[in-house]
């Protein structure tokens, strides 16, 4: 933590930088200014005060040797993959918001459309490893508690069946969600709350 | 004395009055539908780890503008209550608290559940949380109505003061064992809350030349943004939690009703203390449930059962976290300033649905703080019903996969910071606040304060630079208004009690001299409350027990007995408080050594 | 693909809700969106969403009512600027917000791009504190003289009625005062009932319920004749006092951009001279929030309008914060 401190403290002065900045330029008493009210005065404030907690952190931070970036940075692989989802999400998630209501490959994009892609990716590719374990389990619930239905199905989806290709299983299973959801939204906000989607 | 009595028993029978005729504006059936679904809604959310309150109510309010303001009020009340109900399920059953108010919950819970007891347990949660949402009512229907009165005297200054305590108390409170992170959250929120056209010239500040940005940073998108989508990449940050079948009998959950009768303290002292900690500023449910449990535990009988499955800390938890709920409410209601980060949204919503919260809210709308209580009122109803009759049908929605709730909640995310306004813009700022709210929350910085910040930003900013104009810089006058002096030392005070050895030599004393009023308080009560019984026990010449007729001469000497004794109680204590620092000095200039100090509160969690 | 499926069914779905715009010639096909560009609850939204209602009676279609506060009003209407001018997308308020925008450099519009429906005037006050020294607009004149900045006087802001009037008042009286600013027209007519400011000059709306309890004292009206209203009196002309004084109304109403398609206006003027026009429910909000209705429309709306835009641009740029000099972009000085 400490060395998230020192860093955090750095960002900090930067902030307060800012604000101080902000705060020394804006425009000063004079015309319909008042004296003491100038627009400036609170972001000076709250720069000086960001500015001192940031040095406070900044020093805690150092006497606990966090200042020494290097070395220490090390991931074991499991942080790693966190780390690597919540990239992805986060990444994800702007490039979604990013596309609505922009044009992409010659026509604006359409909401439906875009949220249904989002939301199928998303699940293909936070399911994927686990698709066959998943679709396994499933398919054993279904067999236990319908056999009947269970061999029927067997029987005209044989060549598809969950257990022996799980990823068309996964692609049909993210597909019906994401239409639901997609259809679902746009028909709630444009056509109850007549809320133009971007 | 008598007159004050009758002057409170006729208060509270005009509020009776007047709640009840609120109870005539949602006579109509559509009044159960949104009941019963917002509440139902919002015991899933509550349910659900990664879901939290302040996230459903953010995303209800854009679900809920276009119906008539207060339908959609009594929508996100309900969805409130039941939330902070809901997620003591999660935490009973699998030790992960479904939104951070039932931390406190998991400690007595849970083991209670590894005993075999889980339905009870959540029967026990079901009682506390009922009771706790009743006491926080009828605190908000007393006292915010006298609160608002108060308020009006309310000027520029103390608002300042106000706003730069509430950001401090929020901080610290929010951020205990490190309160710097805390104070950094509240003021990054301030920092925020400058961005925009400013309120007094409307002198642009950090727009950076877009017209977009004049609007300043709107609360809901950040708060969707901070709550709902860092949430969602924290979810998927995190290890995967083990898909769980909890499987509970409908017959197991009925709470016990003579668990009221033996924890009657516990709850009215918990209810109380969750919606103190609720009014405060920015300090809200989860706080109130630990403030509670603390409580519970200092004072039990049974002290050694906590954590290892006392029924009696499961109550105090989760009452307190329930009280804080409409305690939460009522600065909004009176002052316009948030007691919670949930209770941000419902200002929010209220500003939206053109109420307008504040000192004047008595005078605008009179009715409205009587139509709160009544949606709080539903609310608790709703969850208490709905909590014991379905929470094994609930359950079931534990066994969603995280990869698949997490898109959807992403895109209601994105919709729901987009519909109110209409532009993307917001949904811009949503996407920010979930990244950066993300990784300030991995650093352990806490979230309310910083919403709080946004909120009192504006008001700290306004009132900061007006009150230097009507009085010409001249800093005195902070000092000529007795609230304003009050509240600078509570500013002061909290920044000394964050510095470890102030706070340990300070604490303690605080500790003793509010135990000491509290104790002359309930005094007075006692002696007059006896005093009332024995007045009528003398007027009907009935006996005692034991065959003593009760003389007039009696019942005064048990009057003025029982009052001598609060008074000497409390000059004893406060004579000790007063001599206490001389006695310290005295033993540091001679170098002996002071008795080991008893543990505080926040040593307790 | 979706939303065609959706579109149709919806266009099924809506036809029997058509039959009641036989009288127009344009039938919105789908939902109207005003953008008001102040929050909910203030008195361009109520005042909005009353107007709202009407029309979406007379059109047989829904009218959305979208509110995006900011920047004075200008990220509203900037907002409704950048949408498609298809007669879909519609903004309201003050006009004299309107007509300035351009001269404080927030969007570059004016009030001729723009077809104005008018639907409400209303007019500044002067009041006091009861308990306040200032009796009369002769005391508060010789104490701006007398004391410089001494006088507080509360407003919403200086591009707000109030800021205007306050400053109209120091140029026609002499003198200086100090002008305290809140968030709202409402939130200053409050500190100067709860003392913290001793005069001030909001809307008569703004003031009409605390004129009404008393706990406001209106002195004078900035208005050319006296004004009489419900529950609190006569209250006379400022030019009583002083004559030279800039006094405009404030006009409020809808705005659909000039550039729209010609049907839009050519109904919304049908509907604006038979329904609005004759509209109860108009009336009776306009009584209870101390309004005076004025329904009126294009050229006739333009001329009401513009002289106020007039005062209000050269009050900005006196004031110092204007980005053009109004007479650079055709607005003269009122003389």
């Amino acid at each position: 933590m400490p060395r998230a401190d020192f860093l955090t403290g750095l960002v900090l002065l930067l902030v307060s930088a800012m604000l101080i900045g902000e705060g020394l330029t804006l425009p000063g008493a004079g015309g319909l200014i008042m004296k003491g009210g100038e627009p400036g005065r609170v972001p000076l404030f709250l720069g000086v005060v960001i500015a001192t907690m940031a040095v406070v952190l900044i020093v805690r931070a150092i006497s606990q040797n966090g200042h020494r970036l290097r070395g220490a940075a090390r991931f074991d692989s499991e942080n790693k993959q966190a780390l690597g989802r919540a990239l992805a999400v986060a990444v994800g998630g702007t490039l979604y918001v990013g596309l609505l209501g922009h044009n992409f490959l010659g026509s604006d994009t359409d909401y439906a459309v875009l949220t249904f892609g989002f939301v199928f990716i998303f699940i293909v590719i936070a399911e994927w490893k686990l698709a066959p374990e998943i679709a396994g389990r499933r398919w054993q619930t279904l067999d236990r508690r319908a056999p009947a239905a269970a061999a029927r199905l067997t029987a005209i989806f044989g060549f598809v069946s969950p257990a022996r290709a799980p990823y068309v299983w996964l692609f049909a299973t993210a597909a019906f969600q994401a239409v639901v959801l997609s259809v679902i939204v746009s028909y709630v906000f444009e056509k109850q709350f007549f809320v133009q989607l971007p | 004395m008598l007159a004050m009595l009758q002057d409170i028993v006729s208060y509270l029978i005009q509020t009776a009055g007047y709640v009840a005729v609120a109870f005539g504006k949602f006579n109509s059936l559509d009044v159960i539908a949104y009941v019963i679904g917002a509440t139902l809604l919002g015991i899933i959310i509550g349910v659900l780890p990664g879901l939290t309150a302040t996230m459903g109510l953010a995303l209800l309010t854009t679900l809920t503008y276009k119906l008539e303001p207060n339908a959609a009020l009594l929508s996100l009340m309900c969805l409130y209550v039941g939330a902070i109900y809901g997620g003591s399920r999660t935490a009973i059953l699998l030790n992960i608290p479904g939104t951070p108010a039932n931390a406190a919950t998991t400690l007595d819970g849970y083991p209670l559940a590894r005993m075999g007891r889980a339905g009870p347990a959540m029967g026990t949660a079901t009682t506390g949380s009922f009771l706790g949402t009743v006491i926080g009512i009828i605190f908000l229907a007393t006292i915010a109505p006298k609160l608002a009165d108060y308020a009006l005297e309310f000027q520029t200054h103390e608002f300042l003061w106000l706003a730069i305590f509430g950001v401090l108390i929020s901080g610290q409170l929010t951020a205990m064992e490190d309160p710097i992170k805390g104070w950094i959250a509240g003021f990054l929120g301030l920092a925020v809350a400058m961005i925009g056209q400013e309120g007094l010239y409307m002198t642009d500040r950090f727009t950076f030349g877009y017209t977009e940005m004049q609007g300043g940073i709107g609360l809901i998108p950040a708060m969707v943004g901070a709550f709902g989508f860092s949430e969602v990449i924290a979810v998927m940050y995190n290890r995967r939690a083990e898909i769980v079948r909890a499987k509970v009998k409908l017959l197991d959950v009925i709470p016990d009703p003579r668990e009221i009768v033996r924890y009657w303290r516990t709850i009215g002292r918990s209810g109380v203390i969750g919606t103190i900690i609720g009014i405060i500023p920015g300090v809200g449910e989860d706080i109130g449930a630990w403030v509670s449990y603390a409580a519970a535990r200092r004072v039990s009988k049974e002290k050694k059962m906590f954590g290892k499955g006392s029924v009696e800390g499961l109550m105090a938890a989760e009452t307190g976290n329930s009280a804080a709920a409409p305690g939460a409410v009522i600065p909004v209601l009176t002052l316009g300033i948030p007691g919670s980060a949930p209770a941000a949204i419902v200002l929010a919503a209220m500003v939206l649905h053109g109420v307008r919260p504040g000192p004047m809210i008595m005078i605008e709308s009179p009715s409205f703080v009587y139509e709160v209580v009544v949606m709080f009122f539903f609310a608790s109803i709703a969850m208490f019903v709905l909590g014991i009759l379905l929470t094994p049908m609930l359950l079931k929605v534990l066994t969603i996969p995280r990869e698949r709730l997490m898109p959807a909640v992403f895109v209601l995310c994105v919709i729901g910071s987009y519909a109110i306004q209409q532009r993307m813009f917001d949904v811009w700022v949503m996407v920010v606040f979930g990244i950066v709210g993300f990784v300030l929350r991995e650093m352990k910085y806490p979230m309310a304060p910083l919403v709080l910040g946004i909120v009192l930003g504006d008001i700290f900013d306004k009132s900061f630079r007006r009150s230097w104009v009507i009085h010409d810089g001249d800093l005195m006058f902070y000092f000529t208004r007795p609230i304003s002096v009050i509240l600078m030392v509570m500013c002061f005070g909290t920044i000394v009690m964050s510095i470890g050895p102030c706070r340990r030599y300070i604490g303690p004393k605080i500790q003793a001299a509010m135990s000491a009023t509290v104790g002359l308080v309930t005094g007075f009560v006692r002696a007059h409350f006896s005093l009332i019984v024995m007045l009528f026990a003398l007027q009907r010449g009935a006996k005692a027990p034991d065959g003593v007729t009760l003389s007039a001469r009696g019942a005064m000497s048990v009057y003025f007995g029982i009052l001598a004794d609060t008074v000497l109680d409390f000059v004893r204590a406060y004579c000790a408080l007063l001599l206490g620092p001389f006695v310290d000095l005295g033993r540091l200039v001679t170098g002996t050594k002071a008795d080991p100090e008893p543990a505080r509160y926040g040593d307790d969690r | 693909m979706l939303r065609i499926l959706m579109l149709s069914a919806a266009a099924i779905i809506g036809l029997s809700g058509a039959a009641s715009a036989q009288n127009s010639s344009w039938k919105p096909s789908k939902p109207i969106r005003i953008i008001v560009p102040w929050g909910a609850g203030g008195s361009t939204d109520q005042l909005v969403r009353v107007l709202a209602a009407e029309i979406e009676g007379a059109l047989g279609q829904t009218v959305v009512v979208v509110n995006q506060a900011g920047g004075a009003g200008a990220v509203g209407t900037k907002a409704a600027l950048d949408a498609p001018h298809d007669g879909y997308t519609w903004t309201g308020g003050a006009s004299k917000d309107l007509g300035t925008y351009i001269v404080t450099g927030a969007i570059d519009t004016q009030l001729k791009d723009w077809e104005l429906y008018l639907a409400t005037v209303n007019y500044t006050a002067l009041s006091v504190n009861p308990n306040s020294k200032l009796k009369s607009i002769a005391d508060i004149a010789k104490a701006m003289k007398d004391a410089p900045a001494t006088v507080t006087i509360a407003t919403g802001g200086i591009n707000s009625a109030g800021g205007a009037s306050s400053e109209a008042l120091k140029a026609a009286a002499g003198g200086d005062y100090k002008m305290v600013t809140y968030d709202s027209g409402n939130a200053a007519v409050q500190a100067t009932v709860s003392g913290e400011t001793q005069v001030t000059t909001q809307l008569i709306s703004e003031q009409y319920q605390m004129l009404r309890a008393k706990k406001l004292v209106p002195l004078a009206a900035y208005t050319n004749e006296d004004v009489t209203l419900d529950g609190i009196g006569t209250i006379p002309s400022i030019k009583k006092t002083l004559p030279k004084i800039a006094a405009g109304p404030v006009h409020f109403g809808i705005w659909i951009p000039k550039d729209a398609p010609k049907e839009v206006l050519e109904t919304m003027n049908k509907v604006w001279d038979s329904k609005i026009k004759a509209s109860d429910r108009l009336k009776k909000y306009a009584e209870a929030a101390g309004l005076t209705v004025l329904v009126t429309r294009g050229d006739e709306a333009y001329k009401a309008a513009y002289p106020v835009v007039q005062i209000n641009a050269w009050a900005i740029h006196d004031g110092g914060k204007s980005k053009v000099s109004p007479d650079k972009i055709g607005i003269p000085r009122p003389n």
